[in-house]
């Protein structure tokens, strides 16, 4: 008889709430059961700033994703991200305690406690402590035990964001009796569905270009080395086309959409089209080379941002290519303008065959990868019980 | 004693005699990192005293290591001596920072040099802070201080003189607390420049604007501190720092400025904004305003403001000696004590001043209408905010007054306020020129406010969030508004 387990999850975004439920068989087998959807009011830059209006959205979302599949929901992988999110590196280090000189597991334990053992302060908590490798003597590795050195270090990146606003997410799931079983960055999320396990190999930057933020996380050697979100999504778009081409909120967003381009041929730049193409009183023409202009110069400074962050990596040959994913990076000409800043190729995220076809839109990589988060971890723990350690802390109040 | 490394450091502050060296002293121990500090002086006791990295003795066996005594000549052949050295000093920095108190030998005549050196010697910026002497310590200090101030002025981008008078108004305050509170306010100033340069504050200015803001050279400048506490800390802070003693009851129509800004924690965005906004306005600042802004965690309710810029018109030191003479009503000494030395006849050896003539003519203009006063014997300096009399009239009358009369104004003369009265009559093609009548000044204040306030406060959908600070800027505000690029519909 086989064990299946359901599992929500719910992705608070700037944009919309979108619930996903799962159903995880024998602890290995992801089944898709349905979802549910629904506008987000009271988040701005993925913050929530409105817990009341944001939880009665969520609940709705999940009403509607229960409704749809007849399955009751007990547990909630949860997406978080927000522009109180930052991260750090960190490292421990511990001695070889044998006389032989191998590196045992009780030393490489030792060094990734003293990795993980920096207290924060200020109110800040840790969402994820991500091991990124070792260094035996100064020389880097994945697999530290059974190699001589006098001296192990643990690379970790470090995670953490504000805990009230972390809590505010978590309190609009259990406001209506639902328990978060994993907290994950949302960026982590979207890598796990955007990108293959021989990218993550060779180093591939993810940048989930969001409605609030764009969260991005590195990896390389399969780990994740660096994550982090710059608090540019979207919305920052549309706001700057509604000062750029003075329109109402609603018209930018959808000018955005339908005519917006990050990057342009110098044969468009002459071209103008109708704001509202009904040639009513107040129907203008706007050339489109304001409106790539405004794009452009806001995209820039996001990648610009991004590679000043990433100055470790970038320029070194440590990434291989750039995964783009998110509601944004539908944005015409954007992966074209990502190449030319960060100096490296850039595509839009691809999806996994396994992905419904139906399901595969740049929006619902996070959800989806909370999906596939979740399931790896229910694998993990099906497979080797205590001894390989969760990658997360499960927050608990 | 240690050398000074050759390579281009940014900035430099050079304390120079006694005084000079106490200023230094004082901001080293306020905690200053960015800059290298060096300390001139004819007396060895002073610099061994002053623990710094850099000193330099420049008196030598002329002076048995003791001070010159407030011999001008005797510093000048100092300074000849070392001139070599002295050049080092003032070569291969970015900004100078000359920090002296005039009236004694040393600081009189080498800071002179040094401000002329360091203009040769390609710094892009040369500000010089200068105390001036108490007027009991004389005519003769007083004389050598004004042509050493006159000369400052010259050679440098902004000469800030903050006479002892009036730093030291409340006349209750224990002599060396007093000494000390002048010395601690020209030491925060320079620090807070200095801050606000080496990017610690909230808002900072980088090096590029700094040099924009003191662009020209030989203009008339301005400093004044305020300070508010409490629930109308801003307006009081405003409302201080335009009683400032330093800028005698009259606003200067700032052309650049820089304001820096110490506040509490608590300290709102709007709040802020509203004091910028009001700073801004209450200056008639027509050009470039560059805004530091520092948290001090110890602050709390409390605001510190500092100004420093350079004027439209000619005035802060007039004023000086406008009030000063208002208030107690003594004599102005006239005449030059005949037997200092001019402390720029240095020149004729290998240092090359251009001119003495033209200097000491500019020393006779600059008196005409601007320092006498602090040279004068103020025996009372008045009272922060206890001024009882209109600021506009001494303001305007006095200059007119002392203009006219005996001396011939010079070719080169470098004295906007002479020259504008008659301007002003002209008519025709003149409404556009410096001094405006007070109406258009008015509508010109207006103006700038609008502004001020739309630049910052286009978040649009974002205005009820956090600013999104990211290397000093909001990120919320559209990039193409910050980057100043046009887009044309």
């Amino acid at each position: 008889m086989s064990d299946s387990k359901t599992i929500a999850a719910l992705e608070i975004g700037t944009g919309k709430m979108q619930v996903f439920i799962g159903e995880i068989v024998d602890g290995d087998k992801l089944n898709f059961v349905g979802s549910g959807q629904a506008t987000t009011e009271g988040v701005k830059k993925a913050d929530i700033i409105d817990v009341r209006k944001a939880a009665a959205q969520a609940q709705a979302a999940i009403v509607m994703a229960e409704r749809s599949t007849g399955v009751s929901i007990k547990s909630v992988c949860l997406g978080v991200s927000g522009t109180h999110i930052k991260g750090f590196r960190n490292i421990g280090s511990a001695s070889v305690s044998g006389a032989d000189g191998i590196v045992r597991q009780e030393d490489v334990e030792r060094a990734k406690d003293d990795a993980r053992s920096k207290i924060l302060t200020d109110g800040k908590i840790y969402i994820h402590r991500i091991c990124c490798g070792y260094y035996i003597d100064d020389k880097f590795t994945l697999e530290p035990v059974g190699k001589y050195a006098t001296r192990i270090d643990a690379e970790y990146w470090m995670l953490y964001g504000d805990g009230e606003k972390l809590s505010d997410a978590i309190h609009v799931v259990q406001s209506f009796g639902l328990e978060v079983q994993y907290l994950v960055f949302s960026a982590l999320a979207s890598a796990l569905t955007v990108t293959s396990a021989e990218q993550k190999n060779n180093g591939v930057l993810v940048v989930d270009i969001g409605c609030g933020t764009s969260d991005y996380v590195l990896y390389k050697y399969g780990k994740p080395m660096q994550a982090g979100v710059i608090p540019i999504g979207g919305d920052h778009i549309t706001n700057d086309l509604s000062f750029g081409i003075r329109l109402s909120r609603a018209n930018s967003e959808r000018i955005k959409i339908h005519c917006g381009k990050a990057t342009i041929t110098e044969d468009e730049r002459g071209e103008k089209f109708w704001s509202f193409g009904d040639k009513q009183i107040g129907d203008k023409k706007i050339p489109m080379d304001a409106v790539n202009k405004v794009i452009r110069s806001r995209l820039e400074e996001l990648f610009l941002l991004l590679r000043a962050e990433l100055t470790d990596f970038i320029g070194n040959d440590s990434i291989k290519e750039i995964v783009l994913t998110g509601g944004t990076s539908n944005l015409n000409g954007i992966c074209e303008l990502a190449t030319a800043v960060l100096e490296l190729p850039c595509s839009q995220g691809k999806f996994d065959s396994s992905v419904r076809p139906n399901l595969r839109h740049q929006e619902f990589s996070t959800a989806l990868g909370l999906l596939e988060y979740a399931r790896n971890q229910e694998a993990n723990k099906k497979a080797s019980g205590s001894i390989f350690e969760s990658l997360t802390k499960i927050f608990k109040r | 004693m240690s050398d000074i490394n050759t390579t281009k450091t940014k900035i430099r502050v050079l304390g120079i005699g006694n005084a000079g060296v106490a200023l230094l002293k004082k901001l080293n121990q306020l905690g200053c990192h960015n800059a290298e500090l060096v300390a001139i002086d004819t007396d060895l006791k002073t610099l061994n005293d002053c623990a710094l990295e850099h000193i330099f003795p420049c008196g030598g066996n002329l002076t048995d290591n003791m001070g010159c005594g407030g011999d001008a000549a005797l510093a000048k052949d100092a300074a000849l001596a070392n001139i070599a050295r002295l050049k080092s000093y003032a070569e291969n920095a970015e900004i100078v920072i000359i920090l002296t108190s005039l009236g004694g030998g040393t600081g009189s005549v080498i800071a002179p040099i040094m401000s002329k050196l360091a203009c040769e010697g390609g710094a892009k910026c040369v500000l010089c802070f200068s105390i001036l002497p108490l007027s009991i310590e004389g005519t003769a200090r007083a004389g050598l201080a004004q042509k050493a101030l006159a000369y400052l002025k010259k050679h440098s981008n902004a000469s800030i003189s903050l006479p002892n008078d009036i730093i030291l108004a409340p006349k209750k305050t224990p002599l060396k607390e007093a000494f000390d509170a002048a010395n601690a306010c020209a030491a925060k100033a320079v620090l807070a420049m200095l801050e606000m340069l080496e990017q610690k504050g909230v808002i900072n200015i980088d090096y590029a604007s700094f040099y924009k803001i003191f662009e020209k050279r030989n203009v008339d400048s301005f400093f004044a501190f305020g300070g508010g506490m409490g629930e109308n800390a801003i307006d009081d802070a405003v409302e201080d720092l335009k009683d400032c003693p330093l800028l005698a009851n009259k606003i200067p129509h700032a052309e650049n400025m820089l304001i820096n800004i110490v506040c509490g924690e608590s300290l709102e965005m709007n709040r802020a904004q509203l004091l910028l906004e009001s700073l801004k306005l209450n200056f008639d600042a027509r050009g470039r305003v560059g805004f530091g802004v520092v948290v001090n965690h110890d602050f709390d309710s409390r605001i510190e403001i500092c100004a420093i810029g350079t004027n439209l018109e000619e005035l802060s030191n007039v004023d000086v000696s406008v009030k000063t003479e208002r208030v107690d009503a003594t004599p102005m000494p006239t005449q030059d004590k005949p037997n200092i030395e001019n402390p720029t006849t240095v020149s004729n050896e290998n240092i090359s001043v251009a001119g003495i003539e033209q200097f000491s003519d500019n020393v006779k203009s600059a008196k005409l209408t601007a320092p006498q006063g602090v040279s004068s014997e103020i025996l009372k300096a008045p009272h922060r905010r206890a001024t009882t009399w209109t600021p506009e009239k001494p303001a305007v009358q006095p200059p007119t007054q002392v203009a006219n009369p005996p001396f011939p104004v010079p070719q080169p003369a470098p004295v906007p306020a002479v020259e504008e009265q008659p301007k002003k009559r002209k008519g025709f093609f003149s409404f556009g020129r410096k001094s405006v009548p007070e109406k258009e000044q008015n509508q010109h204040a207006k103006q700038e406010e609008f502004v001020f306030v739309d630049k910052s406060q286009q978040r649009g959908f974002f205005a009820d969030t956090q600013p999104n600070m990211r290397n000093d800027e909001d990120l919320d505000v559209p990039t193409f508004i910050r980057r100043n690029i046009k887009i044309n519909l």
